[in-house]
């Protein structure tokens, strides 16, 4: 359950047709010496650090040749695939299991060491090493964030720093971003009384007035096919999110997640919870189980210093999609005719904090003029000039809930603009989707939210409450009704209620 | 701070740059071989005008890369500096870090270079017992305390046992602790409890560890626990869970659960209760902990429908739309692999099976990556007996959709390479006939669509193949590939000819399909290889690969026409000399040698040329932008000197089969009758001797071998940036009415040498011709390079020869003129008579006569009213001549020629002579 080395790795670029390089390595020796032991023979050692990069960009198809050409050697059938860990050709044999983490132009990996040795190659669920490695990554991506590529260079001493705290002796210990820099920066803590202990996760105790924050924030995600023989997919889930600022070293916490006389009242399926909740009620409602009442859930914690998430939820039980619609879109090479129709769901609340249609063209060179009616709303382009945005505004028309959209969009010469990474290259010819951006606060689809009467905090003393809920659209996608679109459909045949499955591509 | 500080500074900040960008380049081991650098290195820890920071990194690079440059002798002195460093900079809170890092660093040498059971080790060791188990209230120590603990860790995994003196000071330790590093401290605690209780236990110690387990163990007998003092320091331990990070509570658990397995006294229910509080957990590093610990105590924790509730969440956690794909992925292997079956890939457990299939249908919203490890778990869910049945296919078959139009649409080798390997999935467990349709379809589809995809389909069925060796869908799909490449359009070859050609290499390996249409496909591709690769390297080597393939799997007797064919068009106008050297060489073994030879030699290049495929073909890849060896360059000027310097036509001596021909036995035993030619009784038979003697001659002909002999002198121009040339190879190219000239090869040529080459240039006609040569060479840069050279000329004079006899007297020759004149105007249908005036007097004639034509006189006799010449042409042809003065200052010459096309050069000739013979300048 320890790192025998880490990497940090910029990736090539095909923008600036910068070189991929080696930004930052950390080697612990004690546990290469364990892997050593582990694997005796087979023992394969690490590659010089140039060597490194090479082999990474080549399993990850950032070398030269690319993803373009196959390659038996990485891109053969029988070659296992374990995302996110990869295995990696040197000139001594093959190092695995290597994890990776990509964001943002930067990769970071960790080779964590198997106990059992790694030439045995031991399914991932009994190797910790590489969850705690993926843990690590991410956070130290978290930590890294707001430092730019040009920068990651100088702030070495930091990343040192920031893994001695988080990892010592390269064996993961906390990956909490906030908690570690806290340590790091050696930040004194409030004297703990004699009869509680500081937990480890909280190495910085708040000091001054008393707040709570909770915020339900559900998401809706669809796919809109207006096909006859496809159903459309709608899944509607959340994110209940605290930041507890309170003056105690483990206050506990309780809170009711109830049901609003608003939107479809549905319950929620299940709740996957913090590591800090100490009781919740967690039960999953069968989907098969016919009609269930929206009961309120508890959930009792003792929360860390800093903004969590508290748990997740689902609620697949939501009947209706809140906005349906039927994107149309006739396409030649240089022109589009397109039409657009909105509705919002009657029991949706018709008060966004904004609404917002993108018609993306990919593959298309930029938008030369449109001409556009919408009966609602008002139109513009994105300063890039490939995307077509319609701003429906604060309101549906109250009366109808619905809007229409008819534009003639214009554009020029696609071999004067350079192809870019961003084209969806499923998206040619008619191939097309209108993305929906949404965002309604103070509401959410399945009704859920946090009743602020429940909230009860022990040992007992003042705060200040505040709970908040958004019902934001993410992935809300309108497939053109006259090209092909992507889609993974159930057979019907097995949609059945008795076959205890969710009815999600179905509704 | 005085001057002298910043230089110091500013120097260490140079340094510790250059480090960082040594550990970089790879070249950091390098520095660590002066063994002097690490004794520098910590006289700079010493010194207090150095940056922290900058100290830190110091001794990280020391931790990682010391070991490299510090021998056992000096290992003691180093971790001696370390401590006394720490010693040094403990009392002030800015070097808390710093401290911190030494007593890392010094830790993790010490136990890379086992001193842990020296003395050194053992002052290591008390000093960090004394900073971990000393009690304060001070904020600013904590971490120094929490690194501690951590640094006797390390020790205690090592050196199981090494601490478990300090048992009792580490309980304690847990027991007062209040702040965060409690966790640090219960950890600490639980990895000795759990060493010292496998030790107890057990006597399965490490062996490099004998010498501190003797010790251990008397320690052992000392510091014994009874159970109940054992399972309530457990059972404390359990208690701080609440209090330690995820990780931690992974390393405490992971510890107890050893000690479990050795105490039969503590339950594995000790778990219990955090398992039910964490099953719904969003942490994946909890989640896999549970995970785990019902893995490890099967039945012993969990109630069969708690372990169904928790293998519900696990599904939950897999599909849910906030937790990231990485994790997702991680989930779905953990899925794959929790059931403990000695066949782990199987089957999935049954609660999942039965209740939860359905949930791990690909959805929409799915990455590639999540869509490939879905359609893997849904192959598991069902067995393959069920496949026919048709619902289980339709599922198999339908979550593959997606990908299927993505690839389909997109055409990316991301997503194609997804695709065959959820296609390999499914077929790898279900194998069934209904499957094995529904896939080839989707192959060949996509295939036909995309031909860039036939590398992954071919490895896909390779796959299938290693998998099913007894399978026939192999050879199906191959022939499919087959048929679909050998009818492609001639724009499709133009654009995909390499992945035909990889599809086709494939297919020559296989005897069940007819190897015909693969040639007459070569064909088309060598036929037309300069329009549709540049007659590249590459191409006529695939070529050849399918080529060699198919001779050893269809042996020579099936393909030795069409295969013979292919190889000599390709050894003789192929533009790369490699491939036409290779090409020889199976044109060679082709023609000249037995099926199991050819096996025997072509088998054993297979693994290499195999190899040679996937090292060269694949990396250079034809769209490479980097300058190929293997193209020719083509200069505009010529870098050579090539002069003709003689031309000498001549009859080849016969050999000793020739000499034995029954036309040139007749034609000597002729020659032999006339010897009595004078015998005027017997005119008529001579007459018809001669008329034989003519025959005969014409026969012994037929059977001739004549050549011109053409020298050369060739060199390389001086004052060119080409000093020194390789490989030359001069081309000759040859009119219709010569026979095809072998390329001429020099192997080096530089500028101080003069080679004389000798060519033999064989007439089919005795036409005059011009010949362009060309010469292709490689330069000391190893690129190839082509150049004309200069042209030369055959003239009709060159061709002459006196005709070929060998009867010794004139009048036989002039018989023998006579009845050949005769033979060539009258009964052959080619010959042809003239006359021709020629406006020169005798005198002059004879003169242009005497150096052109008198080794083919016949009559020498002056006085003689004509005078007469036998030209023979090579290779068979004549030009009789016969010269009589008229009007005292004009010649009339009558000609003689079977072969009436040279008729104007003969004109030519002749006036060549009057003008000559007329114009005294141009005699000279």
């Amino acid at each position: 359950m320890s790192l025998q080395a880490l990497w940090i790795v910029q990736l090539p670029s095909a923008c600036t047709r910068k070189d991929g390089r080696l930004l930052f390595s950390r080697i612990y020796p004690t546990y290469v010496k364990k892997e050593k032991i582990a694997d005796g023979i087979h023992y394969v050692p690490l590659p010089p650090n140039p060597d490194f990069v090479k082999s990474l960009f080549f399993e990850l198809g950032y070398s030269k040749e690319g993803m373009a050409h196959f390659i038996a050697a990485r891109d053969s059938c029988q070659k296992e695939t374990q995302n996110p860990v990869y295995e990696i050709a040197t000139s001594a044999g093959k190092l695995w299991p290597l994890v990776v983490v990509e964001q943002y132009g930067i990769v970071f990996c960790c080779l964590p060491y198997v106990e059992q040795g790694a030439h045995t190659r031991p399914p991932l669920i009994d190797l910790p090493g590489v969850t705690q490695g993926f843990s690590l990554l991410c956070a130290l991506a978290d930590f890294l964030r707001p430092v730019p590529h040009t920068e990651l260079y100088q702030k070495t001493p930091d990343i040192y720093s920031f893994l001695t705290h988080a990892a010592p002796f390269g064996s993961p210990l906390d990956t909490n971003v906030e908690s570690v820099i806290a340590k790091m920066t050696n930040r004194p803590s409030l004297v703990v009384t004699k009869s509680q202990k500081q937990p480890g996760w909280k190495p910085v105790i708040h000091k001054g007035k008393n707040h709570i924050y909770l915020s339900v924030t559900e998401y809706v995600r669809a796919v809109q096919y207006d096909w006859d023989d496809v159903a459309n997919v709608c899944d509607v889930f959340g994110t209940i999110s605290c930041k507890a600022e309170i003056e105690c070293v483990m206050p506990e916490i309780t809170v009711t997640i109830s049901h609003a006389a608003e939107g479809e009242i549905t319950p929620l399926d299940h709740l996957l919870i913090h590591p800090c909740v100490q009781s919740a009620d967690t039960s999953i409602i069968d989907t098969g189980a016919g009609q269930v009442r929206a009961n309120p859930r508890r959930v009792r914690f003792s929360p860390p210093n800093d903004m969590f998430t508290l748990c997740h939820y689902t609620a697949s039980r939501v009947q209706e999609i809140p906005i349906t619609g039927c994107f149309e879109m006739f396409a030649d090479e240089k022109k589009v005719n397109l039409k657009v129709k909105l509705k919002l769901h009657e029991k949706i609340k018709n008060q966004f904090e904004y609404c917002e249609l993108q018609i993306p063209f990919h593959n298309r060179g930029p938008i030369a003029s449109h001409d556009s009616l919408p009966n609602h709303g008002s139109m513009m382009l994105s300063p890039d000039r490939k995307v077509l945005v319609w701003n429906i505004g604060q309101r549906f028309p109250s009366k109808t809930l619905e809007v229409n959209l008819t534009a003639t969009v214009q554009f020029a010469d696609l071999s004067k603009q350079p192809a870019s990474p961003q084209d969806d290259p499923f998206c040619v010819g008619q191939n097309a989707y209108a993305q929906l951006y949404f965002k309604i606060p103070d509401f959410t689809h399945s009704g859920c939210y946090i009743d602020p009467k429940s909230v009860q905090v022990s040992p007992s003393m003042k705060y200040k409450l505040m709970a908040v809920r958004e019902y934001i659209s993410k992935e809300y996608k309108f497939w053109n009704i006259q090209g092909d679109a992507l889609r993974s459909v159930i057979p019907k045949c097995l949609t059945a209620p008795n076959n205890g499955t969710i009815d999600s591509d179905e509704k | 701070m005085s001057r002298q500080t910043t230089q110091s500074q500013d120097q260490l900040q140079a340094s510790s740059f250059e480090l960082r960008d040594s550990i970089i380049n790879g070249t950091i081991l390098k520095i660590f071989q002066d063994s002097y650098f690490v004794f520098d290195a910590l006289k700079v820890l010493y010194e207090d005008d150095v940056d922290s920071a900058d100290k830190i990194e110091l001794l990280i690079v020391l931790e990682e890369y010391g070991h490299h440059g510090i021998d056992s002798e000096s290992i003691d002195q180093v971790i001696t500096s370390l401590l006394d460093i720490f010693h040094q900079l403990r009392g002030a809170e800015e070097n808390q870090s710093v401290c911190c890092q030494a007593i890392i660093t010094a830790t993790s040498l010490l136990l890379q270079m086992e001193q842990l059971h020296t003395e050194v080790g053992k002052t290591v060791v008390s000093d960090l017992v004394s900073v971990a188990a000393m009690y304060t209230s001070q904020p600013e120590t904590k971490r120094l305390q929490a690194c501690a603990c951590q640094c006797l860790i390390q020790i205690e995994d090592f050196s199981p046992g090494f601490l478990i003196s300090h048992k009792a000071a580490f309980l304690k330790l847990v027991q007062q602790e209040r702040s965060d590093i409690i966790q640090d401290c219960v950890l600490l605690l639980a990895k000795v409890m759990e060493n010292y209780v496998i030790l107890i236990d057990t006597d399965t110690a490490p062996t490099e560890m004998v010498s501190g387990r003797q010790i251990t163990k008397q320690i052992l007998h000392q510091f014994s626990l009874d159970p109940t003092e054992l399972r309530q320091t457990v059972f404390s331990v359990m208690e701080m869970i609440p209090l330690l990070t995820t990780f931690a509570v992974w390393k405490v658990t992971h510890s107890l659960s050893r000690l479990v397995q050795h105490v039969p006294e503590i339950s594995p229910t000790i778990f219990k209760p955090m398992i039910l509080q964490h099953m719904a957990t969003i942490d994946c590093t909890m989640l896999h902990r549970i995970l785990q610990i019902q893995r490890e105590f099967e039945g012993e924790v969990l109630t069969s429908p708690e372990e169904s509730q928790l293998l519900d969440h696990l599904t939950i956690f897999v599909n849910h739309p906030c937790i990231v794909p990485a994790i997702r992925l991680l989930g779905l292997q953990w899925m794959q692999h929790y059931k403990q079956s000695p066949d782990i890939s199987s089957s999935l457990p049954a609660r999942i099976k039965q209740h939860n299939s359905m949930k791990l249908f690909p959805s929409v919203f799915d990455p590639v990556e999540c869509h490939l490890m879905k359609v893997k778990m849904n192959s598991l869910l069902y067995e393959s007996k069920d496949m026919d049945a048709g619902v289980e296919s339709a599922v198999l078959m339908g979550s593959l959709g997606y990908l299927h139009k993505l690839v389909w649409h997109t055409g990316r080798g991301k997503t194609a390479i997804a695709f065959f390997r959820a296609l390999f999935c499914i077929y790898e467990r279900h194998h069934s006939s209904f499957i094995s349709k529904d896939i080839q379809r989707l192959i060949q589809e996509l295939i036909s669509e995309f031909p860039q995809f036939i590398p992954h389909a071919l490895d896909f069925i390779e796959c299938l193949r290693s998998n099913t060796p007894d399978s026939s869908v192999y050879v199906e799909i191959l022939s499919q590939f087959h048929q679909q490449v050998i009818i492609a359009t001639e724009e499709q070859i133009a654009y995909c000819y390499d992945f035909y050609l990889q599809a086709l290499n494939r297919a020559a390996s296989e005897k069940a399909i007819f190897p015909i249409p693969t040639l007459k496909f070569l064909h088309y591709l060598c036929e037309h290889a300069s329009q549709i690769a540049d007659s590249s390297w590459q191409l006529g080597h695939a070529v050849l690969s399918v080529c060699r393939n198919l001779l050893i799997c269809h042996g020579t007797n099936f393909l030795y026409t069409e295969m013979g064919d292919l190889l000599y068009y390709i050894m003789t106008t192929y533009h790369d000399v490699d491939v036409q050297d290779k090409a020889k060489f199976y044109y060679v073994l082709l023609t000249g040698a037995s099926d199991y030879k050819i096996k025997s030699i072509l088998a054993d290049t297979t693994y290499g040329a195999h190899t040679m495929h996937q090292a060269i073909s694949t990396i250079l890849m034809p769209d490479t932008k980097q300058d190929s060896l293997a193209q020719i360059r083509k200069l505009d000027s010529c870098m050579f000197t090539w002069k003709r310097s003689a031309l000498c036509p001549m009859i080849l001596p016969p050999t000793g089969k020739q000499g034995n021909t029954t036309a040139e036995k007749n034609f000597n035993k002729q020659g032999d009758v006339q010897s009595d030619e004078n015998d005027n009784s017997k005119e008529d038979e001579r007459s018809d001797g001669e008329n034989g003697s003519v025959e005969n001659y014409l026969k012994y002909l037929e059977e001739l071998e004549t050549k011109i002999e053409a020298k050369f002198a060739i060199k390389l121009k001086p004052d060119l940036d080409f000093k020194k040339v390789h490989a030359v190879s001069i081309h000759i190219n040859v009119s219709l009415d010569f026979k095809p000239v072998k390329d001429i090869h020099i192997p080096c040529l530089d500028q101080s040498e003069d080679v004389n080459i000798v060519v033999d240039l064989i007439p089919i006609k005795p036409v005059p011709a011009t010949f362009t040569c060309s010469a292709t060479f490689c330069c000391d840069r190893k690129f190839t390079f082509s150049c004309d050279l200069p042209s030369f000329n055959i003239s009709l004079l060159e061709f002459f020869l006196p005709l070929p006899w060998n009867c010794g007297k004139n009048l036989s020759k002039m018989a023998f003129f006579n009845s050949l004149w005769n033979r060539i105007v009258t009964d052959t249908g080619h010959g042809i008579e003239s006359v021709k005036i020629l406006p020169i007097t005798r005198t002059q004639f004879n003169q242009a006569a005497e150096e052109k034509l008198q080794q083919c006189q016949i009559n020498k006799e002056t006085d003689l009213p004509e005078t007469m010449y036998g030209i023979f042409l090579p290779p068979k042809y004549h030009l009789l001549l016969k010269c009589k003065v008229i009007d005292m200052d004009r010649i009339a010459v009558s000609i003689a020629t079977d072969l009436s096309t040279i008729l104007l050069h003969v004109d030519k000739f002749l006036e060549s002579i009057a003008t000559c013979t007329s114009d005294p300048e141009n005699k000279t």
